[in-house]
């Protein structure tokens, strides 16, 4: 049961991580590592 | 119906301040000019129906730069059906100039005149009735920092853009130039919407090659037009282009003389303060102290105060009291984790995985949060104030001594946030030589994620002195000034720094809502990274330092058994490649690979290794810093600090390069460069640092030092190539 547990909270880690990559490329940003300072991300955020 | 609002204006005069004011956005703006390189847009958060366009700053319809290119397509091609223009009423005479150009688009124009609240502070007026009437378009007063008078002009711009009334412009040219715009109207231009044709006519008369191709005029068209350009050149006693900048000029004199009314002053303040910061003497000097109180500040006393405290109570094992009261304890991430996954009986190497693996390597790079934000206050601070302005001002007077433009320092300004877009604001710089040099050079600058390296190392090994983190930033600053010198004298790079003109702005206190902004923006895209990018490069990490073959059988491994991982493996691969550069432990090479993918990884990555390690050795301490400074030298540490400050930058800020430079070979020849360059001045600090230290004994590491030492000095005196030679990369 205990081990079921973690892995449900390191899928959801890993599910979230991977999401928010996604979600980050699929909006054009380029990396999310500019703070949002790039041309990609001001597009993706104008979006 | 969706309305089109373009923002023009010259380079820092708050077109973005004004954008974000007016969409709500949190876009970066900072007090030097070239910040926007590319177009944003967004939607007016008054009206969801008025989509606005912030545009790069541009002196004149006449481009010389990408980001001039990029604004005058826009307003070309796109024809947005209004244009506000930002200009700067503490300088309206250089800023008009555009205004007459952007008048003679014939799309409705509305005139903001922005920092009326320091004009008004200098003494001085601007008569907006009268400029106004002067110039045929709607005049509106703004202050865009305290949000004064935009609605009002963005509502003039929607009416003005419902009205789509072509503008006619006011502003007549003399006899001759008047005569030659209309035969080129009347010979190329008769197609054409009539409210567009004069633009282009004039742009014709001023010989602009890209519209030349843009139009597609046959060259017995343009020959027979170059015949009246000629003739109109010779009765004014002037090349074309300077005809219609003089009197442009004359024009907006005489408006200026109208409708500006100035009070006599002596210097204002920010000459006061420009006479010692930019000082021939003292600029240098009060440069590198500046940088030493924001280095010293962030990483060794305010923000190493809150990230001990990040370190061992809140992500570590120690925990806290709640506000210090002794009742609230709460313990520490690490701690709380570990005890938690056992009382559920989770399986051993599932709570190694998550804690040893994800906890430890993320809160590694977490734990440097507050150093981040300390630092980031410190530079938006600096760039709101508009001293890192003139930092470029001062760097330029350095830089063109060898060679180099004050260009090449705003991408550096900015790629001490990130890399990113450092790399792209090269695109301000014209010469293409100049600017590969620069997309080369800028990530030579410590960006954020480079903080916590330059952290762990001063804490780790020089009990958290100043210095180090200062002298990461020079050490950045002085291999940007020599590979400029070194590649200036090279075929690839030779000839005449692009020149630098930049309008200094005038000082001022930054509002705090700025500071926290710019703060929070760059240090939430470090946080969220922590969660993505370092949280799953753990997980991988964690399987590759946990399995391993030992005795011919492939298993999990017991803490003490690391050395026998995949990833100890894989480290061992490269050692060698670092060992003459003082730290060719399997760790410390892995750390710097994966630092790569992120630069926090490498400190996620030693707070793995080392953290395992930690739990194999009882007598180690309480932190992994401990056993990782006594792997290795100090020495050897600072040469594994600036390895990594100069090697090849992590894969966002390289896709940056091999986008900007649009050419694979060019990109190849950039990272070989910086890891090579890396390579090598570790080298040198490691092998004659540790000769003059005692650490290490002559040997052949020594001796390619020595001669990379020379070489260099060599590389650095010779004499350029005079003349320069275009090199194609194909």
């Amino acid at each position: 049961m205990g081990t079921f547990v973690g892995l449900v909270i390191l899928g959801s880690l890993v599910t979230l991580a991977c999401r928010s990559i996604y979600n980050d490329r699929k909006s054009g940003k380029t990396c999310g590592s500019c703070g949002g300072n790039c041309a990609k991300c001001h597009a993706a955020k104008a979006k | 119906m969706s309305i089109k609002i373009a923002l023009a204006g010259n380079p820092n005069s708050g077109k973005t301040t004004l954008f974000n004011a007016l969409t709500g956005s949190n876009q970066f703006v900072g007090n030097w000019p070239g910040v926007t390189v590319e177009k944003k847009e967004g939607r007016y958060k008054g009206d969801k129906e008025i989509e606005i366009i912030d545009l790069p700053g541009i002196y004149s319809l006449s481009p010389y730069t990408l980001e001039e290119v990029v604004a005058r397509n826009y307003l070309i091609d796109e024809k947005p059906d209004a244009i506000l223009n930002i200009i700067d009423g503490t300088n309206i005479e250089r800023n008009l100039y555009l205004t007459t150009q952007l008048i003679e688009l014939s799309i409705p124009v509305v005139l903001a005149v922005n920092m009326m609240d320091i004009l008004e502070k200098n003494g001085d007026r601007i008569f907006v009735d009268k400029l106004s009437e002067a110039l045929g378009v709607p005049v509106v007063e703004i202050s865009a920092l305290k949000s004064n008078g935009i609605e009002k002009a963005i509502g003039i711009a929607a009416e003005e853009a419902r009205k789509n009334m072509a503008i006619v412009p006011k502003h007549s040219f003399s006899g001759p130039v008047e005569h030659a715009i209309a035969h080129i109207e009347e010979l190329l231009l008769h197609d054409m919407e009539e409210r567009y044709q004069r633009w282009y006519a004039i742009k014709l008369f001023e010989r602009d090659d890209k519209i030349q191709r843009k139009l597609g005029v046959p060259q017995d068209k343009l020959d027979h037009i170059e015949n009246d350009i000629k003739s109109c050149e010779k009765e004014l006693d002037d090349d074309a282009e300077s005809i219609i900048t003089a009197e442009r000029y004359d024009y907006i004199g005489k408006i200026i003389g109208t409708v500006v009314k100035k009070h006599k002053t002596s210097d204002t303040l920010s000459d006061k303060i420009d006479r010692i910061v930019t000082n021939r003497i003292l600029a240098l000097p009060i440069f590198v102290a500046v940088m030493f109180v924001v280095y010293y500040f962030s990483v060794t006393t305010v923000g190493t105060w809150a990230t001990d405290w990040a370190n061992d109570q809140l992500l570590g094992d120690d925990g806290w009291n709640f506000l210090g009261i002794d009742g609230l304890f709460i313990p520490g991430i690490h701690a709380a984790v570990g005890e938690f996954l056992e009382s559920i009986g989770c399986a051993e190497w599932l709570t190694g995985l998550i804690n040893d693996g994800i906890v430890a390597g993320v809160g590694a790079v977490l734990g440097f949060v507050p150093q981040i934000f300390v630092l980031f206050i410190f530079l938006a601070f600096l760039e709101g104030c508009g001293y890192m302005a003139r930092v470029a001002f001062i760097m330029d007077r350095i830089f063109r001594r060898f060679g180099l433009s004050g260009k090449s320092f705003i991408p550096m300004l900015i790629g001490s946030g990130c890399g990113v877009p450092g790399v792209m604001a090269t695109r301000t710089i014209e010469s293409e030589r100049d600017r590969r040099m620069t997309i080369m050079t800028t990530t030579f600058v410590p960006c954020g994620a480079k903080l916590p390296i330059i952290a762990l190392i001063a804490g780790a090994f020089f009990g958290e002195a100043g210095w180090v983190a200062t002298s990461s930033y020079f050490i950045g600053v002085a291999a940007i000034i020599c590979s400029g010198i070194i590649l200036k004298k090279t075929n690839m790079f030779a000839g005449d720094p692009s020149p630098f003109v930049m309008e200094l702005p005038s000082y001022h206190m930054p509002t705090i809502g700025y500071i926290l902004r710019s703060m929070w923006e760059r240090g939430w895209s470090f946080i969220k990274k922590a969660g993505t990018i370092i949280l799953l490069s753990t997980v991988v990490l964690w399987f590759l330092m946990s399995f391993g073959n030992i005795d011919g059988q492939f298993r999990m491994l017991a803490p003490e058994e690391i050395d026998s991982s995949i990833l100890a493996g894989f480290g061992s691969i490269f050692a060698f490649i670092f060992k003459p550069l003082g730290f060719g432990t399997w760790q410390l090479s892995v750390a710097a690979i994966t630092g790569l993918i992120a630069k926090e990884n490498v400190v996620a990555t030693l707070g793995m290794t080392y953290g395992i390690a930690e739990l194999a050795d009882a007598d180690a301490g309480s932190d992994y810093w401990a056993i990782l400074a006594s792997s290795i030298p100090a020495i050897a540490g600072y040469s594994y600090l600036v390895f990594n400050l100069l090697c090849a930058p992590c894969f966002a800020a390289m896709g940056a390069i091999r986008r900007e430079m649009n050419n694979t070979k060019w990109f190849l020849f950039a990272i070989g460069y910086q890891c090579a360059l890396a390579w090598a001045v570790s080298l040198c600090i490691y092998q004659l640092g540790g000769l003059f230290t005692g650490v290490v004994g002559f040997n052949l590491g020594t001796l390619l030092a020595i001669a990379f030492v020379v070489g260099f000095v060599y590389l650095l005196a010779r004499k350029g190539k005079a003349e320069a030679r275009e090199v194609v990369m194909a």
